[in-house]
């Protein structure tokens, strides 16, 4: 007997490791060790106690006006001293980067219908207390025609936020988003390089964003094609301010080609037309009350083609598009006669079907006859999805040849894929271009495989489509572009900011939120529609989720988000569509469910060989796509980013907004959310689960590690009163922090 | 009993030198008076390269007391800085006039490492001299005067037009532990031990 007990001791000895190394990484186990306080900030712009603790919010007329000397006076937009601390608001979405106490911030400032701009400062005890050092990029110099300074009063406040960054091999690179009409969630992020000195930590940019420029004082020439129809093989420009020859033409659409048809075709005739598209960067063409998105005229670049049975085989009915094109030879071209016009620039929306070919790269002339390639190639998104006013600014190139120049001309033409791994391999000669008659390779479909890697043009459906196009440039010899003129990301799909950077990957690969607006009603995402927002009555009909990109130069992105399948039907089964998982269904309709994650979270490599991800969501107790229902926490698959597993989810988060008792919409039973003590209250003296300056929204979290169980957590929250009607204007978008620890794994 | 009590008060003299002269004085903490660094050029790898050679980012001056030597150093600093948390390929050295790159010191050589593609930089790193180390310096160190600096690594992955690559450095700081020579403390000790004698044979 003893021998067998040996031996069993003996056996367990040697496999325990094996047997106890089996179970699965236990996940963070967070609590709070402080109670969530108010930031502050010393020097900058106005903020919210300066005028007052009335909730008119006295940004026109409290005791420090937002203008000196302000009310009907008007003035000067306040800047204060470092000496004048502050409470940290009115700021959001914070993005903090560094570890430790002492740590840099980029903010979102956003007086209400007043201003908005992006803002660093820096703080040495981890994002409690703040130092101003910049603004930049504000949307405009005005100061409000009252304390709400509506809209109908010429108030405005949309301008460029959502900032976030990425610091790479000594390069720092800054994104934000677009938020004015049409181009908010619809265009790409818009790319800023940053070279830091000092207290100018967003230097070289200007304090003015371009967007504070009128969008169309200086065209040129442009096309919208709002209007016309049918085949349109040389489109009319619909606007044209020049004294010469304006013109659009398609480029290899007729050709001798052989396509890939059953029997082949070959040939084809040029039938370039236009046709309704979706979410280019067209203001017009949206239904009324907002009901569906945008879907109005794009030229459409493509052979004949015709459809089924009388397409195969049939001389002359070839798509267009063909792989035996060779580069630089199909696409579109705009000509426009520059004279008597400077400071040259070209904007384009462009669109590609999911096999439409995936690269296109811009050319022009300054002769009518020689064509040299512009800018890097462009990447489309991933197929049926504008890229929006991609943008070649020729003077800040240094190209001054295209001004006041007749032969002007800008091509938009296809090239081979140079991430296409494969046979024929990609190589330009020595010495030449994409476009030169020795370079290899292939052109590729806009839509990748399911591994994420190109595949070869079908050759015999895809096109492209184009809208917005527009030549800009000043009739005097003055530049109406700031220093900084608008480059977009392209490759994100309506992109409405970063979620999250990976640390140490090249290509770079980030988490990203896409919102497409009044999507609920479009397949493939017809999902079930929320009732009304408690406690606001709000419908919201937007589609977001989570993606995984990838970039190699900051600009243009891959999306390699895998295909995953929201859980509730309407009706019918739901059609895949790209999302991470895990984290939200956009399908769900449950107050207990996260239907919405908004921008600026943090990821954190972990001991226990997950990743994991702070965040904010929302669902349909909101009625907000903008997310701001509780801060959560979810940790991936080991390395698998696009695999999670929500923690602290909107029950049991890290962070809430009050407390909202309502019968469930999936499961008709009474709930209250949070159902648990959110974890910050564990600490703090939460009232309905909550504290006042973020009981209405609570996002944007950014978790500074300051030991190896430890991090301090900054954030961004809205009072409830913001949210009521009337409004309260006193407190909004404020900066606050807590600090959390972990003691169940290490964190870097 | 003069004599006496002079030959102890020498010897005294003595026990309370060696009872209170320290075996290591502490270090000596130096840093740079420019504080952090960033390069004044950047270079894409592309059209622009950055020089061959050493960059120097500063200079420790100081001096070792005298009777003391050099025991050890340690350098301490930062891969970025508070502009910048991460930096382009770059090597680290302390030397001197002659041979700038005596001792290397830190070194981002890696496109995935913190260094280069961290997100939430600075990285600190920091580096004990060996005695090796010590010896190919100590010229320098005799003179006072150590040179922080640099060079460039050829970064042939990532390469992109126009996308200019900074080195950024944060404020380093030198430690040099310091202790008394050993021939001082025994020169002292003779030196005492034969005054005491001399008293004595003198009495006799």
């Amino acid at each position: 007997m003893k021998k067998i007990e040996l031996a069993i001791c003996a056996f367990a000895v040697l496999f325990a490791p094996a047997f106890v190394g089996t179970s699965a990484a236990q996940s963070a186990t967070w609590t709070a060790t402080s109670s969530p306080v108010q930031a502050t900030i010393a020097g900058g712009p106005w903020t919210l106690s300066q005028g007052g603790s009335a909730t008119t919010g006295g940004a026109y007329d409290g005791p420090t006006p937002y203008c000196t000397p302000g009310n009907s006076a008007g003035g000067t937009a306040l800047v204060n001293p470092t000496s004048t601390v502050n409470t940290f608001n009115p700021f959001y979405f914070p993005f903090v980067v560094g570890s430790g106490l002492s740590v840099k911030g980029y903010f979102d400032y956003r007086p209400k219908n007043i201003n908005e701009a992006v803002v660093a400062a820096t703080s040495n005890d981890a994002g409690k207390t703040w130092t101003f050092q910049q603004m930049v990029e504000q949307l405009t110099t005005e100061c409000p025609s009252g304390d709400s300074n509506t809209a109908s009063s010429g108030g405005n406040d949309d301008g460029e936020g959502h900032p976030s960054i990425i610091s790479f091999g000594g390069t720092t690179w800054l994104y934000t988003l677009n938020r004015s009409t049409p181009h908010v969630d619809s265009d790409g992020l818009i790319v800023h390089s940053i070279l830091p000195r000092g207290v100018n930590a967003l230097n070289p940019l200007p304090l003015n964003s371009p967007l504070m420029q009128p969008p169309t004082a200086n065209i040129i020439a442009g096309w919208n094609f709002n209007g016309v129809t049918g085949t349109q093989l040389t489109p009319a420009p619909s606007t044209n301010h020049s004294s010469g020859t304006v013109a659009a033409k398609s480029l290899g659409m007729t050709n001798g080609y052989t396509y890939s048809t059953t029997p082949a075709t070959i040939g084809s005739v040029d039938g370039s037309n236009v046709t309704k598209t979706t979410l280019s960067s067209d203001p017009s063409g949206t239904a009324a009350h907002n009901i569906g998105p945008n879907n109005n005229e794009a030229w459409r670049v493509v052979g004949v083609g015709l459809t089924g049975s009388q397409a195969t085989g049939t001389a002359g009915t070839g798509n267009g598009w063909n792989l035996s094109a060779p580069p630089c030879t199909q696409g579109a071209e705009f000509d426009v006669d520059t004279t008597g016009y400077h400071y040259i620039v070209f904007q384009y929306d462009w669109y590609t079907t999911a096999q439409g070919v995936r690269d296109l790269q811009a050319l022009y002339t300054t002769d009518g006859s020689t064509w040299t390639p512009v800018g890097p190639i462009q990447v489309s998104g991933g197929g049926t999805t504008f890229n929006n006013q991609i943008t070649i600014n020729f003077h800040a190139l240094g190209i001054t040849g295209v001004e006041n120049n007749s032969h002007f001309g800008v091509r938009l033409v296809s090239v081979y894929d140079p991430d296409f791994i494969g046979s024929p391999a990609y190589s330009i000669p020595s010495g030449g271009t994409v476009c030169s008659a020795g370079a290899t390779g292939i052109y590729t479909a806009a839509s990748l495989a399911t591994n994420d890697q190109p595949v070869v043009y079908n050759n015999n459906s895809g096109n492209w489509r184009f809208d917005e196009v527009n030549v800009l440039g000043t009739a005097g010899n003055t530049n109406p572009i700031t220093s900084d003129p608008i480059v977009n990301t392209t490759g994100l799909v309506n992109p409405d900011g970063l979620l999250a950077v990976v640390p140490n990957t090249y290509p770079i690969q980030v988490l990203y939120i896409s919102k497409t607006l009044n999507a609920d009603y479009v397949p493939p995402t017809v999902y079930p529609a929320c009732p009304a927002s408690i406690p606001n009555g709000n419908f919201n009909d937007d589609v977001e989720v989570v993606r995984i990109a990838t970039t190699t130069n900051f600009i243009n992105f891959a999306d390699i988000t895998p295909f995953n399948t929201p859980q509730f039907p309407s009706p019918g089964a739901n059609t895949p569509i790209q999302m991470v998982n895990g984290l939200s269904d956009p399908s769900t309709t449950s107050y207990s469910g996260i239907r919405w994650i908004s921008g600026n979270g943090t990821l954190i490599k972990l001991s226990n060989g997950n990743w994991g991800l702070f965040f904010g969501g929302g669902n349909c107790l909101d009625g907000d796509s903008d997310a701001f229902h509780a801060i959560m926490y979810a940790e991936s698959n080991g390395s698998d980013l696009t695999n999670w597993t929500v923690i602290n989810g909107i029950n049991n988060p890290i962070a809430s907004i009050a407390t909202v008792t309502g019968t469930d919409p999936q499961t008709s039973q009474s709930v209250t959310i949070p159902s648990s003590t959110p974890v910050v209250c564990q600490v703090a003296s939460c009232t309905s689960n909550t504290l006042p300056w973020f009981s209405g929204r609570v996002y944007a979290p950014q978790a500074i590690v300051t030991g190896t169980g430890a991090v301090s957590l900054v954030f961004a929250g809205y009072d409830a009163g913001f949210q009521a009607s009337p409004r309260d204007y006193s407190s909004y978008r404020n900066i606050g922090q807590v600090n959390l620890s972990v003691g169940n794994v290490t964190l870097p | 009993m003069a004599k006496l009590t002079l030959t102890a008060a020498i010897l005294s003299l003595g026990a309370a030198f060696i009872l209170t002269t320290p075996a290591d004085a502490g270090p000596i903490n130096l840093t740079l008076p420019g504080g952090y660094y960033d390069s004044p050029s950047g270079y894409d790898f592309v059209s622009t390269f950055p020089p061959a050679g050493s960059t120097t980012i500063g200079t420790f001056t100081f001096s070792i007391p005298a009777g003391e030597l050099v025991t050890g150093m340690t350098i301490s600093g930062s891969f970025g800085n508070g502009d910048n948390g991460t930096t382009a390929l770059s090597d680290y050295y302390l030397g001197y006039s002659g041979n700038e790159t005596a001792v290397e010191v830190a070194g981002c050589d890696n496109i995935a490492a913190d260094c280069y593609s961290g997100q939430n930089g600075p990285y600190s790193w920091a580096y004990t001299l060996t005695s090796a180390d010590l010896s190919t310096l100590a010229s320098a160190i005799a003179g006072g005067s150590l040179d922080f600096t640099y060079t460039w690594d050829n970064n042939t992955v990532v390469q992109i037009p126009g996308d200019l690559q900074y080195v950024y450095a944060g404020d380093p700081t030198l430690a040099i532990q310091v202790s008394p020579e050993p021939a001082s403390v025994f020169m002292c000790l003779g030196g005492l031990a034969g005054l005491a004698a001399l008293r004595r044979f003198r009495r006799v």
